[in-house]
């Protein structure tokens, strides 16, 4: 009997978890549904629901796992990536697209070779911004299908994040069927309003500006979504998502205002979840400018300014300090590196041994709509060591613009990861190549020699070990030469009803939604 | 009269260009990098390249000019750069949530704007016309976007009269024809949606009316003071005529003149003017895609969607204008 009342109550619990429409608030909609096409995060909010890639990041994590690839070989000279697709899995069935096709290395093909260039796929030129700006076509040299399941990728050189690229959005795997079939019809475009994935979710409807519904792959491969739909609404005012979910008229909603979150905590249906996500920000000081060439001014500047302080002002402490050029999360970080340091006489005795016992007087550009609290906050601290600092506010277009220009001499930056690897931070932003690309990502022109060997080396490994011994003697290097301020790692935050769990808001691809559910 | 229209039509087609042109320039003058913004800092220079190519931002800019006027010419408003949807589909799709909303606003502003006006006049210096016109004139002061989240926060929050945003509940979908939610839901007989989508218009719809209700109640008051001391009036009082008759016939017909032309004006303000209400009520009209296009320096999108308005708002000039004429036939003269 009593066998059979845990088998009851257990059978209750797994049922509880099962159903539900979860409303997921956010501030804009996304542009499109072609994975390959957009290149903002909102957009694959949804599609990282429907569509699904070679490999993935375990939820909230950057781990990576198998998924439409069931296995994978890696050559010894890591040139070569051969996938073996799982059988069975089929893409979805919806009211526009109801021919059920099997998953093969054909739909790969597809996928990838529409943005190597190799099979033109929309009427009008369109760019695949994302596939350009993660350098993919320097990477693949081809992909072939060695027979129906199996797909082997030759690359140019050996490229270690290759891996954790592969489970980029914009990676996803599409229908070469579905895509031929609206080929046919002369509705290529179609495929960016209609998407048909293998993914646990499927679109049902999409009202732009309003709201995405999606239903639950009930053929999905893998284990199912627990919720019936999810609704993805669109409520510019963050302000209204907070009162929408203290209404209880959504389950998430994210970015909420900081001055916020205390009361939203303080509600009693509702959780506050926060963690540092994959982001630093951070200031660059142009090192082709003077007096930022001189490293006893750029350590001067960094033991000047209070970044706890920074972190409690700008963030309302929903952040820590940054210390190293990626974050803490992410492997291979250097956790022996310690913080500059907030010390005034430090920093004058390094001013003076540089020749500006005076101070100097320069200027910090920012954007007009971020950051404004920031610049006052860092041109208060530098004056007490004497620098005087012109802060120059810029539209956002004309901001990024300008820095990615090197007109700079300070300038507030940022970087949110892409891909979790340290490559995306170590290389792409602070390498020599970096600095030689105009526009550029690396805002402080930092070109050591000794640094860019290190992550370039890195690069090319395959083994994990060796690769973070690298990054970390990399960290050294640049923690010694200091070409930036290191402010803050922001944390991810989102508030949700206290009975949605299982969201995670920490890694990448947050806004999977196949492992949440309601608590009853 | 025929003269009087023709005139008047040939009109619009300079302002029209004029318009085209200060629209075309004004994208152009605003600062920054189209493309580095749409791809932000994660662009490199290939993806940069590309993207200028495909916006055209490489040629010269008479030429992209040139070539804007004529696919507008032959009916193409062009394809988002963002969202790759054609302009004008996305207009469409989006122009009668922006219509049903103001013209639920328009209804409001016009019978408590008219109701107040009168009454305010008739009682002239009373209590009543005091607080009225100390309301109109706290309504056209009022932020909207303030207004709306207090009327959220109050009717939403507080008692749960109305829900906190959006058109309709996820659990109705409607699909019909006219795009208006309210006309829709009586077409498929389906009255819980048809009550749900009035709910969500009344708070939206009340920020959206406080201006022109206010503007609206002082304009009624001024005129029917105007028109109370015109000799017609105290002649038909004089002659016993009742005093609702004196108000409603001889009155306010006259005083109602120049305020339906500010009407008449104010649809097209309102259509194209509810950008903050439509932000703060996540209404997905026309106003919340210009400002989101504008953000992202959707080129296509922010061309069109301006020419669209100023079409409107010469037109409804238009219409204006020729009704005043028919009503005032010494306007035509003139």
């Amino acid at each position: 009997m009593r066998t059979l009342t845990l088998f009851c109550l257990s059978c209750l619990c797994l049922w509880a978890k099962e159903g539900g429409t979860l409303i997921y608030a956010r501030g804009a909609d996304g542009s499109g549904m072609d994975p390959a096409l957009v290149v903002d995060g909102e957009s694959y909010a949804a599609t990282c629901n429907i569509y699904e890639t070679l490999v993935r990041f375990k939820y909230g994590s950057t781990e990576i796992e198998p998924a439409l690839a069931g296995s994978w070989e890696i050559s010894k000279n890591g040139l070569t990536y051969t996938f073996h697709l799982r059988h069975g899995v089929y893409f979805q069935t919806t009211r526009y697209w109801d021919q059920k096709s099997e998953l093969t290395a054909k739909d790969v093909l597809f996928s990838f070779e529409r943005q190597m260039g190799k099979v033109p796929y929309y009427k009008g030129a369109k760019s695949y911004g994302y596939w350009a700006s993660m350098g993919m076509s320097s990477i693949i040299k081809k992909i072939e299908a060695l027979d129906k399941y199996t797909v082997r990728f030759t690359l140019k050189h050996p490229e270690a994040p290759f891996l954790a690229d592969l489970g980029m959005d914009f990676l996803s795997v599409l229908s070469a069927d579905y895509a031929a079939h609206l080929k046919s019809l002369n509705k290529e475009d179609e495929l960016t309003r209609k998407p048909i994935g293998t993914g646990p979710f499927k679109l049902a409807t999409w009202f732009r500006d309003d709201k995405i519904v999606l239903l639950k792959n009930t053929d999905y491969w893998g284990p199912k979504a627990h919720l019936d739909r999810v609704v993805l609404r669109v409520i510019p005012n963050p302000s209204v998502r907070a009162l929408a979910l203290q209404r209880g008229e959504v389950s998430i909603i994210s970015a909420p205002n900081r001055n916020e979150i205390p009361r939203l905590a303080s509600l009693p249906g509702v959780a506050v979840d926060e963690k540092p996500g994959l982001f630093v920000t951070w200031m660059s000081l142009n090192l082709e400018k003077k007096p930022f060439d001189n490293r006893l001014v750029r350590l001067a500047i960094n033991h000047a300014i209070n970044t706890p302080d920074y972190v409690k002002i700008v963030y309302e402490n929903y952040a820590t300090p940054a210390i190293n050029p990626m974050p803490p999360s992410m492997w291979g970080y250097n956790k022996d590196i310690k913080p500059y340091g907030y010390d005034l006489k430090v920093a004058k005795e390094l001013l003076a041994k540089a020749g500006y016992a005076n101070g100097f007087e320069t200027t910090l550009f920012t954007a007009s709509k971020y950051n404004k609290q920031a610049a006052e906050f860092v041109q208060a601290q530098l004056a007490k060591i004497g620098i005087k600092v012109k802060i120059e506010f810029f539209e956002w277009g004309t901001y990024l613009k300008k820095v990615a220009m090197g007109e700079h001499k300070m300038a507030f930056s940022g970087w949110k990861a892409d891909t979790p690897d340290p490559d995306n931070f170590l290389y792409i932003l602070w390498s020599k190549e970096a600095a030689a690309e105009i526009p550029t990502r690396n805002g402080s022109f930092y070109k050591s020699d000794v640094y860019s060997k290190l992550v370039t080396k890195a690069k090319y490994l395959s083994n994990q070990a060796k690769r973070t011994a690298l990054y970390q003697k990399a960290q050294e290097v640049f923690h010694d030469d200091a070409p930036w301020v290191p402010l803050a790692y922001p944390y991810s935050i989102v508030a949700r009803l206290k009975s949605v769990q299982g969201y995670q808001v920490s890694g990448v691809q947050i806004n999977r939604f196949a492992n949440v559910y309601f608590s009853k | 009269m025929l003269l009087f229209l023709l005139k008047r039509l040939l009109w619009t087609i300079p302002t029209l260009f004029g318009v085209s042109v200060l629209v075309f320039s004004m994208v152009h003058l605003v600062p920054g990098d189209p493309a580095l913004v749409i791809l932000g800092e994660h662009a490199n220079k290939e993806a940069l390249e590309a993207l200028r190519e495909q916006m055209g931002l490489n040629k010269p800019l008479l030429e992209q000019y040139l070539s804007y006027m004529d696919h507008i010419l032959h009916g193409d408003l062009g394809i988002s750069l963002v969202s790759g949807e054609s302009v004008l589909e996305a207009f469409l799709q989006r122009f009668p949530a922006t219509l049903e909303l103001s013209l639920s606003a328009l209804l409001i502003a016009i019978v408590i704007g008219l109701a107040t006006g009168i009454l305010a006049a008739i009682k002239r210096y009373s209590l009543f016309d005091n607080l009225s016109m100390g309301f109109a004139l706290a309504g056209v002061s009022m932020p909207v976007f303030w207004l709306g989240l207090m009327l959220i926060y109050f009717f939403s929050v507080n008692l749960g009269w109305f829900p906190v945003f959006g058109r309709l509940n996820d659990a109705y979908y409607l699909d019909g024809p006219t795009g208006f939610y309210l006309i829709d839901s009586l077409i498929a007989g389906n009255l819980p949606a048809f009550w749900d989508a009035l709910r969500h218009l009344v708070l939206p719809s009340i920020a959206l009316a406080t201006i022109p209700t206010a503007i609206i109640a002082r304009m009624t008051r001024t005129s029917m003071l105007e028109v109370l001391q015109e000799d017609y009036v105290r002649t038909a009082q004089a002659k016993g005529c009742a005093p609702w008759r004196v108000v409603l016939i001889h009155t306010l017909r006259n005083a109602l003149i120049p305020v339906t032309t500010v009407v008449g004006l104010m649809l097209a303000g309102l259509l194209a003017g509810s950008i903050l209400t439509e932000t703060t009520f996540s209404w997905p009209g026309v106003g919340r895609w210009m400002v989101n296009a504008l953000n992202q320096r959707d080129f296509p999108i922010i061309q069109s969607s301006s020419l669209i308005v100023a079409v409107i708002f010469v037109g409804a000039n238009l219409v204006v204008d020729i009704l005043y004429a028919c009503i005032n036939p010494q306007i035509r003269l003139s």
